[in-house]
């Protein structure tokens, strides 16, 4: 059935009743969304929870309620940190909303997307997942001086000057380097990684984001 | 979840079951590029494992170093479930 005609259903729980009316209540306002008591929360299509912040007790919580129900869940938090947006993504969190900037609209808009995603996960927290994974990468690459593309700031350099059409002797000028230092680091870029030749090299470093 | 002290937590089992259920969804450019970034990243790992003057945390290097195949695992699996090959 189209999900921009059918009724959506939501259960809400928050830390205290008048937090639980007030969301119920901004949601039960939006068109197409329907709001059922938490003890009918195996009935919905998607869960609200809302949570001061994300205590070990309240992820113990939210797992459990991910593997009872594997309902989409709707966090609104005061605050989350970065290395709490994990644990919340495998407890099914589809969605994290500050408390402070939520609306109606916005926690419709959340709950709307929720129910349509199939559990896929959004793009905000996806990016933030594959920030996770670039942080760790930092941490091996760093000593080395490179970034995830396997080029250092030096080499990035002369790339950069390599895509606006310079030459050695106009990328030695600029970077006061020698003609054989330039030539030296080009030839360490396409030999390390395996690069035909400096256009493929430039390729790269555009693919890669870097330039 | 893996903890290592107060560093960037683990998640590459997280990943994984994430990817296994369909829920990390990359297309295959995305996931091809982050699986090369990744591979790059152990090969650099294991040279400066191997380096005699790496003065760093060897043990935090080795837990990454086990870590990371995992990463590279998920985004081969999220890429299946997007794109059959």
């Amino acid at each position: 059935m189209d999900t921009e005609t059918r009724q959506i259903t939501v259960a809400v729980h928050a830390p205290d009743p008048i937090t639980t009316a007030g969301l119920a209540s901004q949601l039960g306002t939006q068109q197409g969304i329907d709001i059922r008591d938490w003890e009918r929360r195996a009935e919905t299509d998607v869960l609200v929870f809302a949570a001061e912040c994300l205590t070990p007790e309240i992820v113990l919580w939210l797992r459990r309620l991910a593997a009872e129900d594997g309902k989409p869940v709707v966090l609104v938090v005061s605050q989350i940190s970065e290395a709490e947006l994990v644990p919340a993504i495998e407890c099914r969190v589809v969605a994290v909303l500050p408390r402070s900037a939520t609306t109606g609209e916005r926690l419709a808009h959340a709950v709307r997307a929720a129910a349509t995603g199939g559990g896929v996960l959004p793009p905000s927290l996806l990016g933030e997942l594959l920030k996770h994974v670039e942080r760790l990468q930092r941490e091996v690459l760093d000593p080395m001086g490179v970034n995830t593309a396997g080029l250092t700031t030096r080499e990035i350099d002369v790339l950069r000057l390599m895509a606006e059409g310079k030459d050695t002797v106009e990328i030695a000028g600029e970077l006061s380097y020698s003609e054989r230092s330039v030539k030296h680091i080009i030839q360490g870029i396409t030999g390390r990684l395996k690069l035909k030749n400096r256009p493929h090299a430039v390729a790269y470093a555009v693919r890669a984001g870097v330039i | 979840m893996p903890v290592s002290q107060d560093q960037e937590l683990f998640a590459g089992d997280v990943l994984l079951s994430l990817a296994q259920n369909g829920r990390l969804v990359l297309d295959a450019d995305e996931a091809e590029a982050r699986v090369a970034e990744l591979r790059r990243t152990l090969a650099y790992g294991y040279a400066l494992l191997a380096d005699p003057d790496y003065t760093g945390p060897e043990g935090r290097l080795r837990e990454l170093l086990d870590e990371l195949p995992k990463y590279v695992e998920a985004f081969q699996q999220a890429t299946k479930s997007f794109t059959p090959r």
